[in-house]
């Protein structure tokens, strides 16, 4: 799969030099894959209110505008990185709308046209509702089921999943991260993910 | 298949299954027929849960990787945006409908956004496909019904690339409308009406929609529906006999797999019943 990554990293190579269509293209690539992975990462209920909002194409595209402070390294590194980001700005407008008292208009309004971008989205059929064939789309059904398995895990073995397996981290750096040893961390992660396919053959 | 397991058995197995895992994240091979024999009366549960665990490997594993068909996809028609077409200036990609791309654009003549759907090049040479586009304008062209949207123009900038010039619907589609909140009865009742007189009078005309789906409706800010894509339009078999041959070709199956009637998945002949 490396060729790809390839791909990509010219893609990021030329979006960095402000070519427009490599920087779509990178959108379209990777617009789905960024968005199953912040689902994947926030949990039930962040989830339930980022879908009343489906920001995630707006901060992708914000996240992509910002390539200049990112060093490619490979693919999983650049869509982690975005997915970070994603998810971040995610947040941040999620506390934001919070904030605001809940007034129906406003939630329209940052729904309907987004806080970050210009008035490019406005209200057209989203590229990621697009029926395209890709890869990733096909496996829709799939990563749904996973989502709701991922919910059933108790929370140490979430993290450990989402350590792992998201964010790809080394079971050292996991080590690190939770103060535990790189043996406590292997076994953690592989109960873990035992315990999430059970739950994925109950959904 | 075997009975249900014990917890004592359940145990082993998880037990079992975590090894498995353990090895091949370690860059290990294991073999699986070679390590479910050493559990034996349990081997089928625990290939069963191997398989499982591949499954999701598999699924994260395609989250952070890419395919060729992924670039395949994103690279075409992305020539286009910043390009004109005849007096349509193109701003941007908004969509990928069965047969064309869906770009947004600005008509500098009447100053108003209009959609702008085109055969992506490779398909261009593709003589059915172009069939399908040319009857798709036509077929267009001849509903006038508040509640679809309407053709304004079709183009044919060189011998081998068309396009068609639809009306722009701004608002959300139905499936951005549900996931917001729950449609209220009254609401609902009024969506569904409003597709079903689109459906209705297009049917009237001896034309199928055959991709009826939430995605395909747009809700206009002022509450009115509008039903998108009749791209896989094709006269219906019963009123359309003195129209020439269906574009589409046979068995060759046309759709979106969840939204799909029976026969339409089975690849045999439709009529207005699959719209329903």
């Amino acid at each position: 799969m490396c060729t790809f990554g390839q791909k990509t990293q010219e893609l990021v190579a030329l979006a960095k030099d402000g070519d427009e269509s490599a920087l779509n293209q990178l959108y379209r690539v990777y617009a789905e894959r960024v968005r199953w992975m912040v689902r994947l990462r926030m949990g039930r209920e962040l989830r339930s209110k980022l879908e009343s909002m489906d920001l995630v194409q707006d901060t992708l595209i914000h996240a992509l505008s910002g390539l200049d402070d990112f060093t490619y390294k490979d693919e999983g590194d650049f869509i982690r990185w975005l997915s970070k980001i994603a998810e971040n700005e995610l947040r941040g407008n999620l506390r934001r709308l919070h904030a605001e008292k809940r007034d129906v208009r406003k939630e329209l309004r940052l729904d309907n046209y987004g806080p970050t971008t210009g008035d490019g989205f406005l209200g057209t059929l989203g590229p990621i509702e697009a029926t395209t064939p890709s890869v990733i789309m096909s496996k829709k059904e799939d990563l749904a089921k996973l989502e709701k398995a991922m919910d059933e895990l108790k929370p140490e073995y979430r993290e450990a999943i989402i350590l792992t397996k998201i964010e790809g981290l080394s079971y050292e750096k996991v080590a690190t991260r939770l103060d535990k040893s790189p043996d406590a961390v292997r076994m953690l992660a592989t109960r873990a993910m035992v315990a999430l396919a059970a739950a994925f053959r109950s959904i | 298949m075997a009975g249900p397991v014990n917890d004592k058995q359940e145990n082993v197995i998880e037990e079992a299954v975590r090894q498995f895992v353990d090895a091949r994240w370690q860059g290990k091979e294991p073999d699986i027929d070679e390590f479910v024999r050493q559990y034996p009366g349990l081997d089928y549960q625990i290939r069963q849960r191997i398989q499982d665990v591949q499954k999701i490997d598999a699924l994260f594993d395609s989250l952070v990787q890419s395919d060729e068909s992924d670039f395949e996809e994103a690279a075409a028609g992305q020539d286009l945006v910043g390009q004109k077409v005849g007096s349509f200036e193109i701003v941007e990609m908004i969509g990928r409908g069965g047969m064309g791309v869906v770009y947004l654009a600005r008509d500098t003549k009447l100053d108003r956004s209009v959609a702008i759907k085109s055969i992506p090049a490779k398909l261009a040479d593709d003589s059915t496909t172009r069939m399908r586009f040319h009857r798709e304008a036509k077929l267009l062209a001849s509903l006038n019904h508040p509640n679809i949207a309407v053709i304004h123009e079709i183009i044919e900038q060189d011998k081998d690339t068309d396009y068609l010039v639809l009306e722009y619907v701004p608002g959300e589609s139905l499936v951005q409308r549900i996931a917001r909140e729950p449609l209220k009865m009254e609401e609902a009742l009024s969506i569904a009406q409003q597709i079903a007189q689109a459906v209705s009078a297009a049917h009237k005309k001896g034309i199928i929609h055959r991709d009826l789906k939430p995605g395909n409706i747009k809700l206009t800010p002022e509450g009115r529906v509008k039903v998108l894509d009749f791209g896989l339009a094709k006269p219906s078999v019963s009123e359309g006999k003195n129209v020439e041959i269906t574009a589409t070709q046979p068995g060759h199956i046309i759709g979106t797999p969840a939204y799909m009637s029976p026969e339409q998945a089975r690849g045999k002949d439709t009529d207005q019943r699959t719209d329903i």
